[in-house]
């Protein structure tokens, strides 16, 4: 399924950028623990998004696959149990006066129990995670 | 022998006759006990980490922070399995028995989603499923393949690539001479493609299996819901490496089968294997959407390349068609369909020409299991459908076209074009009955009524048949090396010493009231009160009821179950007569059963209670001369053995099944042409099973059957997207009928004694799919030829597509 969403920051597209490569402002962002970088400069981070009902922690692993002077691509794997999700996140940062305006898109596969069970509000869930870890991330830049 | 059979039932007291359930009382005051039901000290909870992945290669397995979970008992993982553990058997020869099975995901590969790849022991349900959630496991996706057209080509994914090909079983079977007959006939209806679509039986409960290992004797004892004792007790002696004389399985209650519980041994084989390591007993209660994914799809079949030939006077003279049979991932009970539908190769009408090419395709999805109408509904329904494509397409009334091609009453015993033999019916009848009772000639007033309202009225008919009893030998279809012929089941009628009755069954009744049926017989057999006959509930595979068929399938305990049940009690009357004639100075011929005692025929003053007859056995056998003694224990054990040879296998020929009960539905639909929603507004059904035991449980039986086929119809459908996910892991998303989704039924019924069955009844707890047939038909009457029914499942957006026109090009009249 294919997503999109948008939001502003106070963050600039360089600080934005700069969180590449390190982990301490990831460790900041409220749904994110167990921060670390793995072997091959991923990070890995348990996600444990705000927007479901009851706590559900998924093991995430971020690979970014493409660094651009306006934007990133990432690519992100999450699991729980037999839930995957695997996501390719499109970024594009723009100026807007004091503000960085945050455009993303994502390419989202969802398998298991999440695809099969929660398939009629997957989407939403899906959604409203990204974004909130997507602000809460700008925020902590 | 046929009026015999009617006058003999007709004056028992209670076979025949709608006797009160025997199991209810306990049912209804929700005081059965279930799988899950029954308190275990120390129990450990199992449960499994799914593949989330239609196919993909495992690279690691991380259990360390489910180690973290508090109540984590401890977990199987695959290369355990593999090393402990042996491939479950399969039925199928080369090349597709290379197919390897395990209870976890075997070779470091899942191949469909929702496959287990880690059993996780917690000791409380929560804590297992804590510690599942916990499980990381890392995959490498492979390339899948989820529809069974793509897997037949040559460059699809190979779900098992020591295979070679997605291909698990392929035979062509050729009865008469369908090329002369297309060619010589007057008209040739030809349909590229139809598709009978995946769902399921979803048994009210779930599988439950606990799993005790006794240590001290090296003995399993699993307790849950095995429609197949026996040949539980075979796969998994096979698969643990275990001598099958130390695994004991038993049941107690279980809420329904309907096939989906004939392989319950695969996680069963996951929690002995637990049971065993962590030294306590295990159970696992399979969840809802686990029982979506893979407790047991009913077989998805494609039919290709259809041809049916007929005369210009309606006659039909025979079909051919490409048949591929989606198994899913492994093949298990599989590709027994593949000679299961020969059963009704005719279906219900007088074919004389048969090709079918059949194969079994392997594809990336949940594995099939023998389901209600196992194998024979996907043909009956093909032939049903292509009945009605050829009366609409060449302008024959569809009720008179039937009639003309049925089976007729008086070509019974018939034999098809495979030697199968059907029993006895009246088709004709039956028809005319089911359209009595929808009024007929008013519905189709009713449809000129409504033309141009935006509602559309179809009438619509489904003739079916449930094959019962099968011959086992039939597998040899399959695989000529297989040990299977014929059939049996086991009973055993016994006096307790207090003079009470109890009858075991080696049957395994999930619902249909077999402690009902067998009393109902013993009673009469016996001359006791209905209410004092104990039959057991459940089945134990111990006890020496059982034999190596026993279970329930196939639409066979009137037959198999009940026979064995007879000569059983036979054998007792024997012995009671015996004891009876020592004592009261006559003969054992003489001795008769009457009123709870056995007394001398034409003298009821001398007379024996059975209690008395039971204490001279169990308490002064020194009364009884000696050789009555030494035969006599008042506890008669006897198998029912089906009248079967082998088929013979070069031409796949020879009666596959003893019994054929038919079933005629007629239903009258209402599509609004805006919504494209189908609304019954009337339904009827006429059975025919030959003699009844119990009318009403028939009729119960007859009502479940419909509600299934009429919601598989309209509502079920386990459906797959592009990427190998189930659409349907729920009952929010499958959804299955209610009360509020269904008209009252108008049920009528019609008697055809069986002459090959010991009392004249037949096997009919499946029902044969008549709705998914009749409302095909009635959707297609409703349309009229503007789009063609070639689907099974007719939701809401497919009747709409169907009113655009959808389908229509795919069906041509050759000539």
């Amino acid at each position: 399924m294919k997503l999109t969403g948008r939001f502003e920051t106070t963050a600039s597209a360089a600080a934005l950028l700069s969180l590449h490569g390190g982990t301490d402002a990831l460790a900041a962002v409220p749904s994110l623990s167990e921060v670390r970088l793995d072997g091959s400069g991923a990070v890995r981070a348990v996600f444990t998004p705000r927007s479901t009902f009851v706590p559900m922690p998924f093991a995430v692993k971020v690979a970014v696959e493409r660094v651009e002077p306006a934007g990133a691509v990432l690519s992100v794997h999450g699991t729980r149990g037999p839930t995957t999700l695997d996501v390719l996140l499109r970024l594009e940062f723009a100026h807007s006066g004091m503000a960085t305006v945050v455009s993303w898109a994502a390419d989202v596969a969802v398998r298991g129990p999440g695809a099969t069970v929660g398939q009629r509000v997957v989407r939403d869930l899906v959604a409203a995670a990204l974004d909130e870890v997507l602000r809460d991330t700008a925020a902590a830049a | 022998m046929t009026t015999e059979q009617i006058a003999r039932t007709a004056t028992r007291r209670f076979t025949g006759k709608p006797m009160p359930r025997k199991e209810d009382d306990r049912l209804l005051k929700a005081q059965g006990e279930f799988g899950d039901d029954t308190p275990v000290a120390h129990l450990g909870y199992l449960a499994f980490v799914r593949s989330p992945y239609a196919h993909a290669r495992i690279t690691a397995i991380d259990v360390s922070a489910a180690e973290r979970v508090d109540g984590y008992l401890g977990c199987l993982l695959p290369e355990e399995v593999e090393t402990l553990t042996d491939p479950y058997m399969e039925l199928q020869g080369p090349p597709g028995d290379a197919e390897v099975d395990r209870c976890l995901a075997s070779g470091g590969t899942v191949r469909f989603s929702g496959e287990p790849v880690v059993a996780v022991a917690g000791d409380s349900r929560e804590a297992a499923r804590d510690a599942a959630a916990a499980v990381v496991v890392e995959y490498e996706p492979l390339p899948h393949v989820v529809d069974a057209r793509e897997a037949v080509r040559e460059d699809a994914p190979l779900v098992h690539p020591q295979i070679g090909s997605n291909i698990a079983f392929d035979t062509l079977y050729d009865w008469g001479d369908i090329e002369f007959a297309l060619e010589k006939a007057d008209h040739v209806v030809e349909v590229d493609e139809l598709h009978f679509h995946r769902f399921s039986s979803t048994p009210l409960e779930c599988s439950a299996i606990t799993v005790e290992y006794d240590a001290g004797v090296d003995t399993f004892t699993f307790t849950g819901g095995f429609a197949t004792p026996q040949l539980a007790t075979f796969n998994l002696a096979v698969a643990l490496r275990h001598p099958a004389n130390k695994l004991r399985v038993l049941s107690k209650d279980f809420g329904g089968s309907f096939g989906v519980k004939l392989n319950t041994h695969i996680p069963a084989t996951a929690a002995a294997l637990l049971s065993r390591k962590l030294g306590r007993p295990v159970r696992w209660t399979e969840t809802r959407s686990e029982q979506h994914l893979m407790g047991g799809h009913g077989n998805e079949r494609w039919f290709r390349n259809v041809k049916m030939a007929l005369q210009a006077d309606g006659t039909v003279l025979g079909l051919t068609y490409d048949a591929l049979d989606d198994v899913g991932a492994y093949t298990r009970y599989e590709p027994l369909g593949g000679v299961i539908w020969t059963q009704v190769a005719n279906a219900c009408y007088q074919l004389k020409h048969l090709k079918v090419r059949y194969r079994s395709v392997y594809t990336n999805k949940g594995p099939v299991h023998p389901n209600r109408g196992y194998s024979r509904m996907q043909h009956l329904w093909l032939v049903e459908r292509m009945m009605d494509i050829a009366a609409h397409r060449l302008g024959f009334d569809p009720v008179e076209f039937r009639l003309h091609n049925y089976v007729q009453p008086d070509q019974y015993p018939y034999t098809t074009v495979n030697g199968c033999v059907y029993d006895s019916g009246d088709l004709p009848l039956s028809l005319r009955k089911a359209l009595d009772l929808i009024d007929y000639p008013g519905a189709r007033r009713l449809q000129k009524e409504v033309a141009g309202t935006g509602k559309r009225i179809g009438i619509g008919i489904g003739s079916t048949l449930d094959s019962g009893t099968n011959n086992f030998g039939q597998a040899r279809l399959v695989n000529a090396h297989l040990p299977f012929g014929g059939n049996t089941e086991g009973g055993l009628v016994k006096l307790g010493a207090d003079g009470s009755v109890y009858a075991t069954t080696g049957g395994v009744a999930f619902g249909q009231g077999h402690e009902t049926t067998v009393a109902q017989v013993v009673a009469d057999m016996l001359g006791v009160g209905y209410d004092d006959v104990h039959v057991q509930r459940g089945s134990d595979s111990a006890l020496s009821a059982q034999t190596g068929f026993s279970g329930s399938y196939a639409s066979q305990f009137a037959v198999t179950g009940i026979g064995a049940i007879l000569n059983a009690t036979k054998r007792l009357i024997r012995e009671i007569s015996l004891v009876a004639a020592a004592t009261l100075g006559c003969t054992p011929e003489e001795i008769e059963l009457a009123d709870g005692t056995a007394r001398v025929a034409g003298d009821p003053g001398r007379a024996l209670p059975l209690a008395a007859v039971a204490g001279i056995v169990h308490f002064s056998p020194a009364d009884l001369p000696a050789d009555v003694a030494e035969e006599v224990g008042l506890v008669a054990r006897s198998v029912y053995r089906a009248p079967f040879e082998l088929p013979d296998l070069e031409r796949k020929y020879g009666n596959l099944t003893l019994t054929y009960a038919t079933q005629i539905h007629a239903c009258v639909v209402e599509i609004d042409e805006e919504t494209g929603h189908t609304k019954l507004l009337r339904y009827a059904m006429v059975d025919d099973c030959g003699t009844p035991i119990n009318p009403m449980v028939i009729e119960g039986q007859v009502h479940g059957a419909t509600v299934h086929g009429i919601s598989a119809a309209l509502f079920e459908h386990f459906a797959y997207d592009g990427d190998g996910q189930l659409a349907a892991g729920n009952f929010y998303d499958y959804h299955a009928a209610t009360a509020l989704d269904l008209p009252s039924f108008a049920y009528g019924n019609v008697v055809s004694p069986s002459p090959f069955t010991p009392i004249g009844a037949k096997g009919m707890g499946e029902g044969g799919g008549a709705p998914l047939h009749a409302l095909s038909a009635a959707i297609q009457d409703a349309l009229g030829d503007h789009g063609m029914v070639l689907e099974s499942f007719n939701p809401p957006e497919r009747v709409l597509a169907l009113l655009r026109g959808l389908d229509a090009e795919k069906v041509k009249v050759l000539r």
